[in-house]
């Protein structure tokens, strides 16, 4: 459903400082896949994830969704098919907004803003029932301004948003690593159940090798800018930390 | 201060309001000290002024003053966000350049009104002064509920989240330059019939009237900030009022300063210096303003 054909970024080319980020990347992504990304810091994950979004464009290459080539089109307009969850909590809500304004803007994710008040009754319930599911009270509290709770429950509120409209391919980005255990547990069950209630394609990048075991059917591990192990099926169901961990030496 | 110059400096807050709200729309929701209003500003009372006097109804002389600020501030944004100069000197830039084409529009450094119908004298009923707080107050409430009906609408939900938090806007599907440049465009919209208005109430036009008026801007909408306090996070229409409220306080401080006998030459440092007492007020509360 995605391909990524000879893709290469490099940051700050011909200078000192020069970052070869990914280098000459060929990969294949199913539409149910959920891959599980891992590596050392510098590998390219992000760097991935950023050019899958569309935040930057690739130097060589080209990217396909559904064969067709998606290298001209911005973030915003890769944002109808894509969903992203950053590992800053803060990062995917206003906070100055309610809660039920931000997820009014989430709900016209794919269509335009337009000059009418959408926020009726009907929607305002919608909204309830869809944040009840979290177990957070917050259903309680729609016209609260985002600012005002806690990084978890922020980032719940964003998964919940970005997947609202159906998204196909949803992008995460150490999602849970500035939050506490709970907080990170429960992320992480809920974006689990989305992605298989919705058959969504998601990727995971994650430093927690035992987020590959818990989660996903796919494992890549990049280093330098290159994908060195692709494993899935029954391989990805039989590995082991020990294994995962030896992949860094 | 006498009755009269308190009922004066009412009158100009409330024509001030527009320039308020602009102000609020660029520099709140948008995050941006928008410059480029010293110029609208002047546009819009040079655009009314030479449209009213060559007969033209006062309503689409205000039109086409609210269609020249637009514009105006539409030059900002898409210098801002086209050619990636800095917000304050993209409008620095347009406010340059409108000095001169308000000058080569008026054709002359001022132009009065004698005699000519104005917004004020469209209300059938009463005497000049009921005449003009009528009006004044007609419009005030027309554009508070225009404005707060568009930023609690969808686009305005997308507008206001743009100042908020562009990273998010973006995956939102929002084209965050393209809001810019409608932001700035209603801002200076707003800003140029302030320009109108308080250039219907003086009777004259003058090429000078919007330097420094920023600052005024800045301080009304902070004044009402400071007044208010926490209750303008509740509702916008409680945030719009308290700009409203801010601007008309704001004539009063200067109206104030003027009738305890202040050379009305130090008018602009009088203002700059009540702005700055706003800030430091502000400050020493750990509260940023700007």
């Amino acid at each position: 459903m995605i391909q990524l054909q000879h893709i290469s970024k490099t940051f700050h080319s011909g200078e000192a400082m020069e970052v070869k980020a990914i280098q000459d990347l060929q990969l294949k992504i199913e539409s149910e896949d959920f891959i599980v990304v891992v590596g050392a810091n510098g590998s390219g994950k992000s760097t991935l994830l950023n050019l899958l979004a569309g935040t930057f464009a690739p130097d060589v290459g080209n990217i396909l969704f559904d064969g067709v080539s998606v290298n001209q089109l911005q973030e915003h307009q890769r944002s109808k098919y894509i969903a992203r969850l950053f590992q800053n909590p803060l990062m995917g809500t206003a906070p100055d907004l309610s809660i039920l304004e931000n997820f009014r803007l989430a709900a016209l994710r794919t269509s335009s803003k337009k000059l009418h008040i959408g926020i009726n009754a009907t929607f305002r319930q919608g909204v309830a029932d869809s944040i009840q599911r979290v177990g957070m009270g917050l259903e309680n509290k729609l016209d609260t301004p985002m600012g005002q709770l806690s990084g978890g429950q922020r980032q719940a509120l964003t998964l919940l948003m970005s997947t609202m409209d159906n998204c196909k391919i949803l992008l995460m980005d150490e999602p849970t690593s500035a939050l506490d255990p709970r907080s990170s547990e429960l992320i992480m069950d809920l974006a689990k159940n989305i992605i298989q209630e919705k058959k969504i394609c998601a990727l995971l990048v994650t430093h927690r090798l035992k987020d590959c075991i818990q989660f996903g059917n796919r494992i890549l591990f990049m280093k330098e800018g290159k994908v060195e192990q692709d494993i899935s099926g029954v391989s990805k169901n039989e590995i082991s930390l020990e294994k995962l961990y030896a992949w860094f030496e | 201060m006498n009755a009269a110059f308190l009922l004066t400096a009412i009158l100009q807050g409330l024509a001030f309001a527009g320039l308020g709200y602009g102000i609020y729309v660029s520099l709140r929701i948008f995050n941006i000290p928008d410059i480029t209003t010293d110029g609208s500003y002047a546009l819009g009372g040079v655009v009314t002024a030479i449209c009213i006097s060559s007969g033209m109804h006062p309503l689409y002389a205000m039109s086409i003053a609210a269609v020249a600020g637009a514009l105006a501030g539409m030059c900002s944004g898409l210098i801002h966000t086209k050619l990636k100069v800095n917000a304050l000197l993209a409008g620095i830039l347009v406010m340059t350049a409108l000095y001169s084409i308000n000058l080569i529009l008026l054709g002359r450094p001022n132009l009065p009104l004698i005699d000519t119908p104005s917004f004020f004298s469209l209300i059938p009923f009463g005497s000049a002064l009921s005449k003009s707080i009528f009006a004044l107050l007609a419009f005030l409430l027309f554009i508070t509920i225009i404005l707060r009906y568009l930023l609690k609408s969808d686009f305005g939900i997308a507008m206001r989240a743009t100042g908020n938090n562009e990273a998010m806007v973006r995956a939102m599907g929002v084209n965050v330059s393209s809001m810019k440049v409608i932001g700035l465009s209603i801002a200076n919209a707003l800003t140029a019939l302030s320009g109108s208005l308080i250039t219907q109430y003086q009777g004259f036009a003058d090429i000078n009237m919007g330097i420094g008026i920023v600052i005024s801007g800045l301080g009304a909408v902070m004044m009402g900030e400071a007044v208010f306090g926490k209750i303008i996070k509740r509702n916008i229409y409680i945030h719009l009022i308290a700009v409203a409220t801010g601007c008309i306080l704001f004539r009063l401080a200067i109206a104030g300063a003027l009738s305890a006998g202040v050379d009305p030459n130090y008018l602009r440092l009088i203002t700059s210096l009540i702005v700055l007492v706003i800030i430091a007020l502000a400050s020493a509360k750990k509260k940023q303003v700007i």
